[in-house]
């Protein structure tokens, strides 16, 4: 099976360079160092055609960063994206856009996302126009036929966002990336805000597209409940780096990495009946300064002096991937 | 004896729009070292139950029925003096927010040395300690040392177990916590859900948990009370509820939750969504998206039907024990 979208090693990193008063502080000997976020870390991974792959950690872990490196949101520090074999890193040449194109993103906050002083109609139809898949004439009943397709009243094409639920906002956001004929959709904690019962709308929503128009999903999210239910795989983050990647079952039975078995033992699950929660020490550390070797280890009920000074390799078996000393000859 | 006994509650808010009944008709008590799971969707009047335990419901709002009895005697009947030394000191909030509540421009240890000593006279190295007694008790790290921070220094969920401190000051006989691990990773929600569940076990304190989650519930309350539109729809002990919910609603929303287990299924979803609370319809509230409605639920609004047990819903057709979700 050929990727449909390939990671190699990227990497993002956010720095804060000196400003003047800064650097003149520097100059007269002050201890100052300028600071620099490894937002994401050396991510690789690829994702079949037709395949829904998770992304899943906690804040502040680059899940976001790296969504929005694929949809070329954020220009990457290093490494590579390609997208049906052709490099979309940075998206100079026509071909790279036209690839590009294909990918849309679905934002977390409708609200935020759409023009509140543009017509739902203009919203969705905007893009279609300007990339010529359709004209200005035949755009109503393009835009029409897509509000169909997510549930929303073709009727409501003339009113403003704000006249609409958060349900159908989002709907409208699904809409208005799929009015430019993607096939890859990254959805950047999608349903997060919505509540339960129209959560489970929205959720159905993909899938029925899924299986309509033939999408691959970058599905990123922090409610595990949500990607056991909609993944076919699962990429586990920590602070910038990837720990774990396996398929759904696989990880959700058998998670190897410490992080991500401590994740998944403290999902709140109905129903499990009166809970003792179980914690994992600590907190995240801060990103600015991260601790040596693997990211974990301050945290990590297994952790052996090796995990202080040496990053852990990504070991793969039979589609298993786990970044963790334990699985590479131990902590010693 | 219960600790807070809530009877017919009725908060309104007389808007431009008509009067909205944000509360309507809600009744449950709670004894020592109970919790309970107050669960619904945003608009269901979940937070504004709560708010009403403490008087802290602002104009247009205002509790116009019904009675709140805690530890026996009517908070509606107490002064607003009498009131303000209750708060803070017998019953505490824990709201969703932390950065809201706590004060950016004061230390910790101002916050809470005068949270203590607003309620009793006692020196400041006394009230001192005690800050860094209930700050140990919800794990913060080297608690002296922190109370000389502002807010702004500690992470989101440093934040809320500060917040929770302070709630747990004065050694509440109830808390009202209102969405307090919503806004945050899961690592850290458990964390505090199994601190908590350890201070209402060793206190005996009593605690209304109010959340949209009720995977969280599940694992944390006693009983479950549900909410839709002002109304207590269905309540009940947390395990027999969750696994044979007997209102529409409550199934619906059980069916919602992704994961455990149905990978790739459809969700069974509620269709449509959270009714108008100004122009709600007639009968039922609930009438419009359910499957299971007849024409009595489009004239009647259900009454509650106590089943025993302490479980109790408001459905003309509730689903037969067994049947499981629809």
């Amino acid at each position: 099976m050929t990727a449909m979208l390939e990671l190699i090693n990227v990497s993002r990193r956010f720095e804060k360079k000196f400003d003047a008063v800064e650097k003149l502080a520097y100059r007269l000997g002050a201890d100052l160092r300028e600071t620099c976020v490894n937002a994401v870390d050396g991510a690789s991974f690829s994702i079949a055609r037709g395949e829904v792959v998770g992304l899943v950690g906690e804040s502040g872990c680059g899940k976001s960063t790296l969504g929005r490196m694929v949809a070329g949101l954020l220009p990457v520090s290093g490494g590579t994206i390609r997208f049906e074999g052709v490099d979309v890193t940075d998206a100079a040449e026509a071909e790279a856009r036209a690839k590009r194109l294909r990918i849309q993103m679905i934002f977390q906050d409708p609200m935020s996302s759409l023009n509140p002083r543009m017509k739902v109609q203009s919203i969705i139809g905007e893009a279609a126009i300007h990339h010529g898949l359709t004209t200005r004439a035949g755009m109503p009943a393009y835009v029409a036929a897509l509000m169909e397709k997510v549930g929303l009243d073709p009727a409501y094409a003339q009113r403003y966002p704000h006249q609409f639920s958060g349900g159908q906002r989002q709907r409208i956001g699904i809409a208005r990336a799929l009015a430019v004929q993607p096939d890859f959709l990254i959805c950047d904690e999608s349903i997060a805000a919505l509540d339960v019962s129209i959560q489970a709308q929205v959720i159905n929503l993909f899938q029925d597209l899924r299986r309509d128009l033939d999408l691959t999903y970058l599905f990123i999210s922090h409610d595990l409940g949500v990607i056991e239910h909609i993944a076919d795989r699962v990429v586990v983050m920590y602070l910038g780096r990837i720990v774990e990647i396996a398929p759904t079952e696989a990880l959700f039975q058998d998670p190897r990495h410490p992080y991500a078995q401590a994740l998944l033992d403290q999902v709140p699950r109905l129903g499990a009946g009166r809970q003792a929660f179980r914690t994992v020490k600590g907190e995240i550390p801060s990103p600015l300064n991260p601790p040596p070797g693997c990211h974990f280890h301050p945290r990590c009920p297994m952790a052996g002096p090796r995990c202080q000074r040496e990053v852990p390799r990504m070991i793969t078996e039979n589609g298993h991937g786990t970044a963790c000393h334990l699985h590479d000859g131990g902590t010693a | 004896m219960s600790v807070l006994d809530i009877r017919d509650l009725q908060t309104h808010f007389f808007t431009d729009a008509g009067v909205v009944k944000a509360v309507d008709g809600v009744s449950f008590s709670l004894a020592a070292g109970e919790v309970l799971g107050l669960v619904g969707e945003s608009g269901s009047g979940k937070s504004v139950t709560g708010f009403s335990i403490l008087r802290l419901v602002d104009p247009p709002g205002q509790v116009v029925g019904g009675q709140i009895l805690f530890q026996g005697q009517d908070l509606a009947q107490l002064s607003n003096r009498e009131m303000r030394s209750l708060r803070g000191n017998r019953i505490a909030m824990i709201f969703q927010d932390p950065m809201m509540t706590l004060n950016p421009v004061l230390r910790i240890e101002t916050q809470m040395v005068e949270a203590v000593r607003a309620h009793e006279r006692i020196s400041h190295a006394a009230a001192r300690d005690r800050a860094i007694t209930t700050l140990a008790k919800v794990g913060i790290p080297s608690p002296a040392e922190r109370l000389a921070a502002y807010p702004h220094q500690f992470s989101g969920g440093m934040r809320q177990r500060v917040a929770i401190a302070i709630a747990l000051l004065n050694g509440p006989d109830l808390i009202v916590a209102d969405e307090p691990t919503t806004a945050l990773d899961v690592t850290i929600q458990s964390q505090i859900l199994a601190e908590v569940q350890e201070l209402a076990r060793e206190t005996g304190t009593a605690l209304i948990w109010i959340t949209h989650d009720l995977a969280v519930v599940a694992g944390l309350a006693d009983k479950i009370s549900v909410m839709y539109a002002g109304k207590i729809v269905e309540s009940g002990p947390t395990g027999q509820v969750l696994r044979a919910p007997r209102h529409p609603y409550t199934a619906g929303l059980l069916g919602s939750i992704p994961g455990h287990g149905r990978r790739g299924e459809r969700l069974t979803q509620i269709p449509g969504m959270a009714p108008n609370m100004a122009r709600l319809p007639m009968g039922c509230a609930f009438a419009p998206r359910c499957a299971l409605a007849g024409d009595l639920c489009r004239k009647t609004a259900p009454g509650v039907s106590d089943i025993g047990g302490g479980q109790g819903y408001r459905c003309h057709y509730p689903i037969a024990t067994g049947e499981g979700v629809p």
